[in-house]
């Protein structure tokens, strides 16, 4: 394991934290933002208010990229596939199918609009957590990690394809709104949503902690796990559902957002050498918070006043800068 | 030590391999063979505590090995199972560390005896100087031994490998079967292990495990098994196969009573052996002799299926073997003497050789202590060049040819 990058990583993070407070279309000096985010001095009211929505937004980003970068760690060890992440389990189609659904169809009857986003994420929400569910119930009777994978693939299937048939048969208006909303905002988040998901989403991570030595020993193989101490299935299906409230939290907050579950864990391990979930799990968290601010953070600025999908953001950067990383591989090792 | 009682194992309610009844004992190494899918691997998962019995129980040190928590379970037996797992950036010592898995915390912070438990499983298995290498740069041996220092440093009271030397080239198989052999004598652990190489297993199986016919049959002591004709029918060493008791050698015996030319072989104290196997190999029928009973080359033409005039242990050769050996010379088209040592008691040998010389027989001389006696033949430089003699190209046809007209 490589140690230098560690200080790197953390650093990276709070500066993104005060780069994005500080950045707008609303010139805040640098320093009267880092001031009014430690509390140590008072803008006016004006200035207050912007730095509140852009803390707001930021915390949203930040929480959001820690849950998928956490998850897409715990999914990649527990299906030793260096391509798992929510959308291997069916997890975001279901949430897709979900804000399709509310989208078109109206589902929760005059209770919420249509276009209130945060109605589309509460959807989105729980169409990723009934999900996650039917893939745990479903994975508690198969044994095999394979077999798992191939349930999750197949329900991603059945969601998409429903979501596919309620799209088709939509009005083209509503049709451009869910493929907007199914690319993910920090825009929508909201302190009412933010507050009460933020004990829970740090709670997740710290359970997801515990995950760290049982999923270090699942890549022996699922026998020699087992002949070290493992309890498989309870492995399995915690891992599942941990992940699965996490996705299920940042999809409330942010929407379903691609690419940083998949990228983050991989970013970890490229960088600091090494396969240690008790490592890597939590700084996949870092990585992913990181990733998303920047992300949000470019989507806000670079065709501003324009608030780009963040998904496109993160793709667009990211995938690069993965490639880069795997071709360098070669040159360390 | 291992208990298996009344032990039927497989998956769900159905049994691959019922009533077994087995006793891994400590400081020995117990070998299981048997033939491609009669549940070596069913067993030994089952035995590892990996796989619940159908019925039956497994009982390590007098507890019911199913009936312990995960953790106390792996305490007690590790294992060794087949595949090469993927373990990405992980170091030799992160692998070996991973052993302690049932004794470290939910952080798996090692303690001081983890870490004196650590160090000295890589100190036994020989590798403490990978430490900090990659275990995705090993080679298959070494990445072998790691899983061994991995299994070992869960400081168990029984190993259970299955097939430890697979994959794994010549001067591995026999390292990692020493390994395993020092292992159970230096730390005092019952280990049981599969392997489908009858000859590594006979050599060094303190006791042998073997499933004939869907039931298994234990051995004190592994060469018992070879004269049982159960065994010898269900490992196929009755027919094209057969397996010497003397040096636990498998031979290919591939129809050495035909063939052509038939080739008299005069051989002893090892220097036909490699003739036999060369010249059947080829499809030459081969026949040799005078050959003691208790002569290395005996053992060999016996086990190929070979036509062997015989002689007794320690007597000279008699009036009788000889004149059988020159009758079954004469009738053959041509002579190989492979120039064995001579001394009194097959000194007669000579005189077969040169009076076959006298009879006009083609006699072939290999190089050899007693290539000078034997005058007036034709001698050859090698095995290779041997070959070329007797049935190098358009050979066949001029035996043929020889043998009609």
């Amino acid at each position: 394991m490589r140690h230098w990058p560690l200080p790197l990583l953390g650093a990276s993070l709070f500066g993104s934290l005060l780069l994005s407070v500080s950045t707008g279309t609303v010139r805040i000096p640098f320093e009267v933002a880092v001031a009014h985010v430690f509390g140590l001095s008072s803008a006016d009211r004006v200035t207050a208010a912007v730095l509140d929505i852009r803390t707001l937004r930021v915390l949203a980003a930040a929480i959001t990229g820690a849950c998928l970068g956490a998850s897409g760690a715990l999914l990649q060890s527990l299906f030793r596939n260096p391509l798992a992440d929510p959308f291997v389990l069916g997890i975001s189609s279901g949430s897709s199918l979900a804000i399709a659904l509310t989208l078109v169809f109206g589902l929760g009857g005059g209770l919420i609009s249509q276009y209130d986003p945060y109605a589309l994420y509460a959807a989105g929400a729980v169409g990723a957590l009934l999900t996650s569910l039917l893939v745990i119930s479903l994975s508690s009777v198969v044994q095999s990690v394979s077999s798992i994978v191939l349930v999750g693939v197949m329900i991603g299937y059945l969601n998409s394809g429903l979501t596919a048939l309620v799209v088709f048969l939509s009005e083209v208006e509503r049709a451009r709104a869910f493929s907007f909303w199914t690319l993910g905002s920090f825009g929508a988040a909201k302190w009412s949503i933010l507050l009460p998901l933020l004990p829970v989403s740090v709670a997740t991570l710290l359970t997801m902690l515990l995950m760290a030595k049982p999923l270090n020993a699942l890549a022996f193989g699922d026998e020699t796990a087992v002949s070290m101490g493992v309890r498989l299935r309870l492995t399995n299906v915690a891992t599942v559902a941990v992940a699965a409230s996490a996705l299920s939290a940042s999809t409330l907050i942010a929407g379903p957002i691609g690419f940083i579950g998949l990228a983050s864990a991989h970013i970890v391990k490229l960088t600091l050498d090494t396969s240690d979930n008790r490592v890597v799990i939590p700084l996949s968290a870092v990585v992913g918070a990181t990733v998303a601010i920047l992300s949000d953070l470019a989507a806000r600025s670079l065709l501003a006043p324009l608030d780009l999908p963040v998904t496109a953001v993160t793709s667009i950067f990211g995938a690069p800068l993965l490639v880069f990383l795997v071709l360098r591989r070669r040159a360390w090792s | 030590m291992i208990e298996a009682r009344a032990l039927s194992v497989g998956y769900g309610a159905k049994v691959v391999l019922g009533n077994v009844e087995l006793e891994v004992r400590p400081g020995e190494l117990t070998l299981l063979i048997g033939p491609n899918a009669s549940g070596k691997s069913t067993l030994l998962k089952t035995l590892a505590g990996v796989l619940k019995p159908v019925m039956g129980a497994v009982y390590v040190s007098g507890s019911e090995l199913h009936g312990l928590s995960p953790r106390e379970r792996a305490k007690k037996v590790s294992a060794v199972f087949t595949g090469r797992p993927n373990l990405g950036a992980m170091t030799v010592e992160e692998v070996v560390a991973m052993g302690r898995y049932p004794w470290t915390n939910l952080a798996h912070l090692l303690s001081e005896e983890d870490r004196r438990a650590v160090e000295g499983a890589m100190k036994d298995v020989g590798v403490l100087q990978l430490r900090r290498r990659k275990v995705s740069e090993l080679s298959d041996g070494q990445f072998q031994r790691v899983m061994i220092a991995r299994a070992l440093a869960q400081s168990p009271r029984c190993l259970v490998l299955d097939e430890p030397t697979t994959h794994l080239d010549v001067r591995s198989r026999l390292e990692v079967m020493g390994l395993l052999l020092r292992l159970t004598r230096t730390r005092g652990i019952a280990a049981i292990a599969s392997t489908h190489e009858l000859e590594l297993a006979l050599r060094f199986a303190d006791r042998i495990v073997a499933i004939l016919d869907g039931s298994i049959v234990v051995r004190d002591d592994p060469e018992d098994l070879l004269r049982e004709e159960a065994f010898l029918r269900g490992f196929g060493l009755n027919g094209e196969l057969t397996i010497s008791p003397a040096t636990l050698s498998v031979e290919f015996r591939r129809g050495s009573s035909q063939g052509s030319p038939r080739v008299f072989v005069i051989a002893g104290a090892g220097t036909g052996s490699r003739v036999f196997r060369a010249l059947t190999r080829r499809g030459v029928r081969v026949l040799t002799g005078v050959l003691h009973r208790n002569d290395v080359d005996h053992h060999v033409a016996a086990s190929m299926g070979i036509e062997v005039i015989s002689e007794e242990p320690f007597h000279p050769i008699s009036e009788a073997s000889y004149s059988a050996a020159l009758s079954t010379a004469l009738g053959s088209d041509a002579v190989v003497y492979a120039s064995p040592p001579i001394g009194p008691l097959n000194r007669r040998n000579v005189d077969l050789a040169k009076e076959l010389v006298r009879a006009g027989r083609r006699v072939l001389v290999m190089p050899g202590v007693s290539s000078g006696l034997v005058r007036g033949a034709e001698e050859v430089e090698g095995v290779g060049r041997l070959i070329e003699e007797l049935v190098g190209a358009g050979d066949r046809v001029k035996w043929a040819e020889a043998r009609s007209g």
